[in-house]
């Protein structure tokens, strides 16, 4: 069975910085369960501001935690200015 | 004093009877009324403005914010000390706020100057104040908007060694710090002098806020290790747009009064996180 992930990410952790709005929504699918880490190696999240994982808008993973239904994640930034 | 008390009192009814509002009872004395009453009586105004608080007087100044605020919570916010670490963006507009709220005592700590890369979003930057000391700017601010407020500066950057004396005699200290190094010597502090502090940080157009007491984990929970991060210079490409220090500013100062008033719902062990753009606020728990 296929593991369909929404994966929201701020525009400040995306590669593609081309890319309108504040937020980058990537549609995924795999076909086994996976780590957070590995979502977010495959699809080159900027790890320096990285923040809080958001699982299904409600629990904090960290990127050990194996995804094995399909889910929505969310990636914050690190935020440090005053 | 016993002699000075009565005369207060006694002035005070005056007032009273003067400017009672015959529909809604409400009585309130003038700026001028309490530096009179100061001035005759040996006192400070905000010693006036505690005793006619007392006496169910509000004073003008403060009026709007009867009703949402009782005449003893405004003595208590008058009565507290709020140290405020960093006065530039988010400080900034702390400053404004809390001085207009009515804490009486205020401590301004920055070792920083204004630049022209602070135009667009701290308060209290303008182009005649480049170069300016931003507690310099802070107090004078404070003093234009109640130079009753008792205010203390320290024009110098926070280090494990300092921040005791600066966050002495404070009752909650207000994190408006730009980098995560010091947020966490703020924190070591906090926690051995036994008092709160509210959180706040800012990017782009996201910012976020937690209250953090002297036992919690919190700012691990937020950053992970503090061991991670050294104090580094900023990158001229980070992003901060105007009105996000002023939200988040306004969050951090609400977390303030209800700190301070033992009232309301207060973001202890939660971190509310807000993307302003798609207006999307969480609310995540700190565990």
């Amino acid at each position: 069975m296929m593991i369909k992930i929404k994966l929201i990410v701020p525009k400040l952790l995306s590669n593609n910085q081309s890319i309108k709005g504040n937020t980058h929504v990537f549609d995924l699918e795999y076909e086994q369960p996976v780590t957070v880490g590995q979502v977010i190696k495959d699809n080159k999240i900027n790890m320096l501001f990285l923040g809080f994982i958001l699982l299904d808008g409600k629990k904090n993973v960290n990127k050990i935690h194996l995804i094995e239904q399909s889910c929505e994640l969310k990636l914050f930034i690190v935020m440090c200015g005053g | 004093m016993e002699k000075n008390i009565k005369v207060i009192i006694n002035e005070l009814n005056k007032i009273k009877e003067k400017s009672i509002n015959k529909e809604d009872g409400f009585s309130v004395i003038s700026i001028d009324e309490t530096k009179e009453i100061a001035q005759r009586c040996h006192l400070s105004p905000i010693e006036v403005e505690i005793a006619a608080l007392r006496e169910e007087i509000m004073p003008q100044r403060y009026q709007r914010n009867y009703n949402t605020i009782s005449y003893s919570e405004q003595i208590k916010l008058l009565q507290s000390r709020v140290a405020i670490i960093g006065c530039g963006g988010l400080g900034g507009s702390i400053v404004e706020l809390l001085a207009r709220l009515g804490i009486g005592k205020l401590t301004l700590v920055d070792g920083d100057v204004f630049s022209e890369n602070n135009l667009n979003r701290q308060l209290l930057c303008s182009e005649e104040n480049i170069g300016r000391g931003k507690t310099e700017a802070a107090a004078e601010r404070i003093k234009q908007i109640n130079p009753n407020i008792r205010t203390r500066t320290y024009s110098r950057f926070i280090d494990s060694v300092n921040i005791h004396e600066i966050i002495q005699e404070a009752d909650l200290a207000v994190d408006a710090l730009d980098n995560v190094s010091d947020r966490f010597i703020l924190e070591e502090a906090c926690q051995k002098e036994r008092i709160p502090f509210i959180h706040g940080a800012v990017e782009g157009l996201n910012g976020q806020v937690s209250t953090i007491f002297p036992q919690d984990k919190g700012l691990e929970l937020i950053y992970g290790s503090s061991k991670k991060y050294n104090k580094q210079k900023k990158s001229s490409r980070i992003s901060v747009l105007s009105p996000t220090p002023a939200l988040i500013a306004s969050f951090q100062v609400q977390e303030v009064i209800k700190v301070l008033l033992k009232r309301g719902t207060i973001l202890r062990k939660k971190l509310l996180f807000i993307n302003l753009e798609d207006l999307d606020i969480n609310i995540l728990e700190l565990e």
